[in-house]
């Protein structure tokens, strides 16, 4: 039989006084968890960029969070990325390839972030249960630093808006409240009160796109959605055990697990009218676009059983080896993309996707080691044309 | 004098009463033998866009022979001519919609049924007081005595605060009975793997608004094992029966599902086996364990236990496979 020496178990926490474990309660954010700059200069690494291959996997580190910079007059199309763990930023020229660190400001233990728009802030998660707290960060290039100032509210989720600002949740004793944070004045304002608390959030790109809200699901449960939009809550009629929800101003796709039977719906908001799709798809594996007749690309696999669905998936206990459809917009048909394993060898488990806007690109999250992947949709000699 | 004036007085109530009652129990008497003819509504509190069974409750058999039309707020439900009942939408969130059966006789006479159909939202929220991962997407579900949150959300346009609830677990009312403006109960969750949850929402007034009935599950605490990595954090992929130890040391988390959360905060029994030797080894958290191999062994079985040991279904064991 083996001897086996055991170690000092692993500890994140040096007072002791904090709670170690099992505090579900949102921690204050009154211990900073950052540390200052380390002006040390990463060693820069290539991306090859320069293949014909239209599947791409831009980073090795796992990513708390990106955002893709579009080309301007004096600035390529680029990618910002924030590295889990680290709080590192790092930016990808899409042109050149080449990956360089812009901020070597740490933030441990940081999970999630989100950009905006113009990459100039960054809000970011660090650490789970008491331990969590969140950051607003401020980009300087220049100096290779991000400027944080904690945010002192009991956040459950945020997104980034295309003017540059944060939708976020906060939960009550009985509520969750929706704001919208302004990082330049660094103000906020209520957007809507739901009487839920542990809910999911679908975040619109601007303030006055629709958002969706839905408490947390599972396959023993019937769920239910609202529709937010100008401050005002909108009960769905869709509903269903296991459903949750991907939408936008003009259709929500939801998926429903009925009688241990995963089935995928495009709802049409204006028609009030929900389709079948032809595949049952994880809505949590699909982005929709938001052009005048926006795309909506999901990744899927031929999955064994979707009777626990989507419980099994949240829990990791699918296998994914994932191949990219299209969408109709009418939801009846579905096109073939790609097949990931295919095209890299490796078999993905895709989330986060994210449509470009001018859908010619895709990128996405493997959820198995968090690293960042990006489909050309539209190659670059249409997009030319 | 003032005597006499009490026992008249109750003589009369006494009487009054009585002739009451008998009326009552001679209408009820009549109504049994002759039932009225009614439409019974299936659900009978739809939700928006529901279909609803609308069917002619007969048991007098006063429809024999009747020619049968029905009128969807006013207009003929053509395939619906001479059947006993109709399939209809709700329709909209809280909008009145008329059913009515006409029932022509054959001795020429018509005798109209009517119902009225307004949808509202009804929905129950159901937030167990139990242990998932922070990175978990999916809701944490009630385990054997662990506590369970579950609020009414009526919708007829606006969500409504102001309303009266009856609540019942199984056969048990909770609350003690309706309780007003007050949407959210809290109760333990049973032994039974389904339980049944009604909630009815009425007006102040009495008047039922809507009644939803679920099934609620209770499930048993399961355990799933995570690396993590001091850098990056718990990994969100559990390791899948068996772990290929690639350095010289991992450290495993092990995160309990659906764990009643006072029994994870602090638990009776945190165990950690290695083979079959338990881990002596108690640092500040009881669900991580960091070791490195030694010796010439290429594998060895990780175990971890969990329970409260004043109530046993509250507790979970597993272990996975690691090779090095």
């Amino acid at each position: 039989m083996a001897v086996w020496v055991y170690m000092l178990f692993f500890s994140t926490t040096a007072n002791n006084e904090e709670p170690q474990y099992g505090d579900l309660e949102v921690g204050d954010t009154t211990d900073p968890n950052y540390q200052d700059t380390i002006n040390e200069k990463a060693e820069e690494s290539v991306v090859d960029v320069q293949s014909n291959q239209r599947l791409q996997q831009l980073t090795t580190r796992p990513v708390a969070g990106f955002i893709e910079l579009s080309a301007s007059t004096t600035t390529p199309r680029e990618v910002f990325y924030m590295e889990v763990g680290t709080g590192h930023v790092y930016s990808i020229d899409l042109t050149t390839g080449a990956e360089d660190r812009i901020s070597a400001t740490t933030i441990t233990g940081a999970q999630t972030a989100e950009f905006s728009k113009n990459g100039l802030y960054v809000m970011v998660q660090t650490g789970f249960s008491s331990q969590k707290e969140f950051l607003l960060g401020e980009l300087n290039v220049a100096s290779s630093t991000l400027t944080t100032t904690e945010l002192y509210e009991p956040i459950t989720s945020f997104s980034s808006t295309n003017d540059n600002q944060f939708l976020y949740s906060i939960q009550t004793n009985a509520s969750t409240v929706g704001k919208i944070f302004n990082p330049t004045e660094f103000t906020s304002e209520t957007l809507f009160t739901l009487p839920l608390r542990e809910t999911i959030i679908e975040w619109g790109s601007d303030v006055t796109d629709s958002h969706y809200v839905y408490p947390k699901t599972t396959w023993q449960l019937e769920n239910f959605a609202y529709q937010i939009q100008n401050g005002n809550a909108t009960r769905m009629t869709v509903s269903g055990y296991g459903m949750s929800v991907q939408g936008n101003d003009h259709s929500v796709l939801y998926s429903v697990n009925n009688n241990q039977e995963y089935q995928s719906y495009i709802f049409n908001i204006k028609s009030k009218t929900a389709i079948k799709l032809p595949t049952a798809q994880i809505p949590e594996k699909c982005a929709l676009g938001e052009g005048e007749s926006p795309v909506t690309i999901c990744a899927n696999t031929e999955y064994q059983s979707t009777s626990l669905f989507p419980d099994s998936w949240y829990k990791g206990e699918v296998s994914s080896a994932d191949r990219l459809w299209e969408i109709s917009h009418d939801g009846k048909t579905a096109k073939f993309l790609i097949d990931t394993e295919q095209e890299s060898g490796r078999k993905l488990d895709i989330t986060q996707l994210e449509v470009t806007d001018n859908e010619a690109y895709v990128y996405f999250v493997n959820r198995a080691d968090r690293t960042l992947w990006v489909y050309e949709r539209i190659t670059a000699d249409v997009n030319q044309n | 004098m003032r005597l006499f004036f009490i026992l008249f007085f109750i003589l009369i109530v006494t009487v009054a009463h009585t002739v009451d009652a008998q009326r009552k129990s001679e209408l009820d008497f009549y109504e049994m033998i002759n039932p009225k003819l009614l439409l019974k509504v299936e659900p009978a509190y739809p939700s928006p866009g529901e279909s609803v069974t609308i069917t002619i409750n007969d048991y007098r058999g006063g429809t024999y022979g009747s020619t049968i039309t029905w009128l969807h707020d006013g207009k003929v439900v053509a395939e619906a001519e001479n059947r006993r009942s109709v399939v209809v939408n709700a329709g909209e969130l809280n909008n009145e919609t008329k059913i009515e059966a006409v029932l022509s006789k054959p001795s020429g006479g018509k005798e109209v049924l009517s119902t009225t159909i307004k949808p509202v939202y009804l929905d129950i929220v159901i937030e167990a007081q139990t242990r998932v991962p922070e990175f978990y997407l999916g809701k944490a579900l009630p385990s054997t005595g662990s506590m369970v949150n579950a609020t009414a959300l009526v919708n007829d346009g606006d969500i409504r605060t102001d309303l009266v609830y009856t609540w019942r677990l199984n056969r048990e009312v909770l609350e003690g009975g309706p309780i007003r403006k007050r949407n959210q109960v809290s109760f333990s969750a049973p032994r039974d793997t389904r339980s049944t949850l009604i909630v009815e929402a009425a007006e102040p007034s009495g008047n039922i608004l809507a009644r939803k009935t679920m099934s609620l599950p209770t499930v048993i605490p399961s355990l799933s094992f995570y690396e993590v990595s001091s850098l990056f954090g718990v990994s969100q992929k559990p390791i899948d029966q068996e772990l290929i130890l690639v350095g010289n040391t991992a450290t495993i988390q092990a995160e309990p599902y659906n764990l009643d959360i006072r029994v994870y905060n602090n638990p009776d029994i945190a165990q950690w086996k290695i083979n079959s030797s338990v881990s002596q080894n108690q640092g500040s958290n009881p669900y991580q364990i960091t070791f490195q191999p030694t010796g010439v062994a290429e594998s060895a079985r990780l175990g971890f236990h969990v329970r409260d040991t004043t109530d046993v279904l509250q507790g979970a064991r597993d272990n996975i496979q690691v090779r090095f």
